[in-house]
């Protein structure tokens, strides 16, 4: 009868613990498939380095957390990636404060991360730089900038930046809700003028909500 | 099944079953019942109320810009606003889109004595003021019976004693007689007349006990004044679709309805005045610097209230409540909300049509209908979940055409002969819109080119404008200038038009045209015969005028935005499919035709005349903007820079580039330019260089004239920078036209 029991007991604890080692291979597999997935939704074509770099150059100094976070990766996943970046000089990277400093830099959670060129580090700032300058002079803040205006200036700051980043960093404030886009009716644009065409409407104005 | 089950069995059931709760996405006026959710642009309407609230306190006018894109629920708004005018205290009036700038004042008395009769609040007013005045005899007593009992002058003289007693002398009492005659159905008639600004005969006048008609401005401004002084709540004067009238009568036209609104609001006590404007109209409008200076100071001390686009929460609630309707009606619990559409698919949608919320809901109205082809409702997470609405090519012409047979056949079932005033108002724009968009096209209409079409064209400083000039262009090339007004109403003005059409004949214009819609006095019948110069459209029935009312209404909708396609996409004005669609529709009217055969008879018979001198050039402004248009004429290469620039006290005509990059000032004279215009040139060029810090011998004069005197010749020749541009007509003929 004992015996009949321990072997029932031994074959719960072998089920828990195949369980268990199951739930960790889907959990892994799991993961995988969540990074596959992203690059694949991202761009097939865009390696993890890029993402990293689009990131950056939109969002300026983001600590390596919050990296891994918006491309829903673990840290350790994307640790190799930036220290090759960093190596090649891509990246920067500035260290939490620490008493001990060793000249080794190890990545960390806590690591601020951030593009070495000038282009994108500060576009978000130099994106509300512009906007704040050309919003001097105008009747009320309600009113906007013109998106064509905009874009000459932050092209200016930021020689490198191309038309097709800069709308999508536009659409990419609009979508967080930091900024609203302002369509226009019957008025005429020059081929030169950057403004959003989208669903029949033409954007082009900017204003920060 | 379980009870939940069959919940949800029940709430799937009810989407199919129910019409679909998108449907009506656009607000066509503010009484409309819409679906509304408060939180939106809640900043907004508490600002008009607290400014409401203000002219309770303090008695004094306030006056309130809203901006806002196209499809951001302005109009929406405005419904709001009325909704909420019982609760708080306030009366509500709407007023359409202007159809001359000569009658603005009787334009507005004309749409808030509407306005008040539609929320049936002009009774309320009586009534309170009844009650002030006659507490004894009012008591409980309807006022339509108090009014049959004692006779309408009766009691607004009873009324005016007390209004003398308690506020003094008003400007206007008589306007409250007939207000009182607007309650008293044998003389409703006349009362209707005269806030529509007929004419009315001596006893006619008489009976309403009025002074005069509503002849001149300063008439229905006074009776404006002492209106709202008598009311006892806040007028609430809300002007919508502004943009119309800039499209209609460009940027001057604009701002001389904002200084007529300025003054309103300077005279009248007891009102708040709220503008409502597309944000482009306005930015563009500042920025041209033709704005009055009081005006744009006075706007900044009451800061424009923005309209904003929806946030995400906005966006979940406004699908949320409109299917609320749904588990209103069959007393459902659906599992949440917005089912069977996510918040996160709301977000994602809301994320494609650019926060909008027309669009929103036309984008909803889309799946719910798709759901329902499909015959099952399933929850949607995803955009990818649900399929793109069939990719329908967008043929604005069908669409145009679609928006103008709704409307029309709405108009048929709604057109009343109450409404005359205001459908003439609408056949009034109606028509000149049409004739501005056949300008437009580069193909002769019948054989004529009509060139240019100018509204509210007062081509006399000392007389009041014609409703429009109308320049065309014959087969031969000749320019014909022809005057249009357009009379409704009674007796003596339709003479009073013919003597102001001839009063101009030949000088400005080479004929008239008197649209009259309503009957023609007999004695006027027979004068008809002899006049040669001057001609009359008549049209009898106003539901024969039902296609200009819908152009109106059609064009007003495109010149806001509010014209749009399956997708959201907008038809604005200068659309070419619009224009060509509209001409084809305006075309089948009986009144086009009949005009268009006018003016070929009227044009061709001039042509067989022996030659005449012909003037093209009415005014400098019109030389001004065609100038501007054609600065080769001028020069070659130059570019126009600001028309009418102002510098210290004065202002240069057109101040342009050369391609040499240095500033060129330009003054225009249409006849002969003597002497003067040059010390006039010369002055503008000191002006300059000292208030922009150019050295004068960079700048360059140019004096544009018909012809100059030989004393102006002779003196120009000592200045280098200095030219004179002669035989400017002979030169535009040149144009293609």
């Amino acid at each position: 009868m004992s015996l009949k029991k321990n072997t029932i007991d031994e074959i719960v604890k072998r089920i828990n613990a195949l369980e268990e080692y199951v739930r960790k291979e889907i959990n892994a597999i799991r993961e995988m498939l969540l990074q596959v997935g992203n690059l694949v939704v991202l761009g097939e074509e865009k390696k993890l380095n890029e993402l990293i770099i689009e990131h950056l150059r939109k969002f300026g100094h983001v600590s390596v957390k919050d990296l891994a976070k918006a491309l829903r990766l673990k840290i350790r996943d994307i640790k190799p990636v930036i220290t090759t970046l960093y190596n090649s000089g891509r990246i920067g990277i500035e260290l939490p404060p620490s008493k001990r400093r060793s000249k080794k830099i190890s990545v960390t959670g806590n690591c601020i991360v951030f593009l070495r060129d000038k282009k994108s580090k500060s576009l978000y700032d130099l994106f509300f730089e512009c906007y704040q300058a050309l919003m001097e002079g105008k009747f009320h803040p309600g009113e906007g900038v013109e998106l064509p205006k905009l874009w000459l200036c932050v092209k200016n700051k930021m020689p490198s930046l191309s038309r097709e980043e800069f709308k999508e960093f536009i659409l990419g404030l609009e979508k967080d809700r930091v900024i609203e886009l302002g369509s226009i009716v019957g008025k005429k644009i020059s081929e030169n003028e950057l403004v959003i065409q989208r669903g029949g409407r033409t954007f082009y104005y900017v204003i920060k909500r | 099944m379980n009870g939940w089950l069959d919940r949800f069995f029940d709430v799937d059931m009810a989407i199919l079953k129910e019409s679909n709760p998108f449907e009506n996405s656009v607000v066509r006026d503010p009484w409309d019942d819409v679906v509304d959710v408060s939180e939106i642009n809640r900043e907004v309407s508490n600002g008009i109320l607290e400014a409401i609230d203000s002219v309770k306190k303090m008695g004094k006018s306030k006056l309130l810009l809203i901006l806002g894109d196209a499809g951001i629920g302005k109009t929406h708004l405005l419904a709001r606003i009325r909704r909420l005018s019982k609760k708080n205290n306030f009366y509500f009036s709407y007023i359409e889109p202007i159809s001359s700038t000569e009658d603005i004042f009787s334009h507005i008395l004309k749409n808030v004595i509407t306005s008040l009769e539609k929320d049936n609040s002009l009774n309320t007013f009586l009534s309170t003021l009844m009650k002030k005045a006659l507490p004894k005899i009012s008591q409980n007593i309807p006022l339509r019976e108090l009014i049959g009992k004692y006779g309408p002058s009766n009691l607004a003289d009873k009324i005016i004693h007390y209004v003398f007693m308690n506020y003094g002398r008003l400007p206007r009492t008589d306007f409250l007689r007939v207000l009182f005659h607007l309650r008293h159905s044998p003389t409703m008639v006349y009362a209707i007349k005269w806030i529509m600004g007929d004419e009315l005969n001596e006893e006619e006048l008489k009976t309403l006990g009025v002074r005069d008609t509503l002849r001149d401005e300063s008439i229905a401004m006074e009776s404006l004044k002492t209106l709202a002084l008598l009311l006892d709540k806040p007028l609430c004067l809300c002007f919508d679709q502004i943009e119309a009238i800039y499209h209609r009568f460009g940027i001057e036209g604009l701002s001389k309805f904002l200084s007529i609104l300025m003054e309103l609001f300077n005279w009248v006590s007891n009102l708040c005045i709220v503008i409502m404007c597309q944000r482009q109209i306005w930015i563009d409008l500042t920025n041209s610097g033709e704005l009055d200076a009081a005006f744009i100071t006075r706007l900044k001390e009451s800061k424009p209230l923005f309209m904003r686009t929806l946030s995400k929460e906005e966006s979940i609630k406004l699908v949320a409540t409109r299917m609320k309707l749904i588990w209103k009606k069959y007393k459902l619990s659906p599992p949440y909300p917005s089912y069977p559409f996510t918040p996160e698919f709301i977000e994602e949608v809301a994320g494609e049509v650019g926060w909008i919320p027309r669009d929103l809901i036309q984008r909803f109205k889309e799946f719910i209908d798709i759901l329902k082809k499909k015959g099952k409702i399933k929850e949607i997470r995803k955009r990818e979940e649900i399929e793109e609405a069939e990719v329908v090519e967008v043929n604005i012409v069908d669409i145009v055409n679609e928006y103008l047979g709704n409307i029309e056949k709405e108009l048929s079932e709604s057109l009343s002969v109450k409404e005359a005033g205001n459908i003439a108002d609408q056949v009034k724009n109606g028509l000149f819109d049409l004739l501005s968009l056949i300008s437009q096209e580069k193909e002769p209409l019948d054989g004529l080119k009509i060139y240019h079409v100018e509204r509210s064209k007062k081509i006399s400083p000392t007389k009041t404008a014609i409703d429009a000039l109308i320049i065309i262009i014959d087969s031969k090339g000749k320019q014909h200038k022809i005057g249009v007004d357009i009379n409704w109403k009674a007796g003596a003005s339709l003479s009073k038009n013919i003597e102001r059409l001839q009063g101009w004949i030949p000088t400005n214009i080479d004929y008239g045209i008197i649209i009259r819609i309503g009957p023609i006095a007999k004695s006027i019948q027979n004068k008809l015969p002899k006049l040669k110069k001057i001609k009359i459209l008549h049209v009898a029935n106003i539901k024969d005028t039902a296609k200009l009312v819908t152009i109106s209404k059609i064009f007003n909708k495109a010149s806001s935005g509010e014209l749009t396609d399956k997708r959201g996409g907008i038809i604005a004005v200068d659309n070419n499919d619009f224009r060509k669609t509209v001409i084809e529709y305006g075309k089948k009217d009986k009144l086009i035709s009949k005009l268009t055969d006018l003016l070929t008879k009227l044009c061709k018979a001039k042509t067989q005349n022996k030659k005449q001198e012909e003037t093209l050039i009415i005014d400098e402004g019109w030389l001004e903007k065609l100038l501007c248009k054609h600065p080769e004429l001028i020069e070659k290469g130059l570019n126009v820079i600001e028309k009418q620039k102002k510098i210290s006290a004065s202002s240069i005509d057109i101040l342009a580039k050369d391609p040499n990059n240095k500033y060129v000032l330009i003054e225009l004279k249409k006849d002969t330019a003597n002497k003067k215009a040059l010390d006039q040139i010369l002055e503008y060029m000191n002006q300059f260089s000292r208030e922009y810090k150019v050295n004068i011998q960079e700048l360059k004069g140019i004096i544009v004239c018909e012809k100059a005197t030989s004393n102006l010749r002779r003196e120009a020749t000592k200045y280098p920078n200095i030219k004179i541009i002669e035989r400017i007509q002979e030169k535009m003929k040149t144009l293609k036209l």
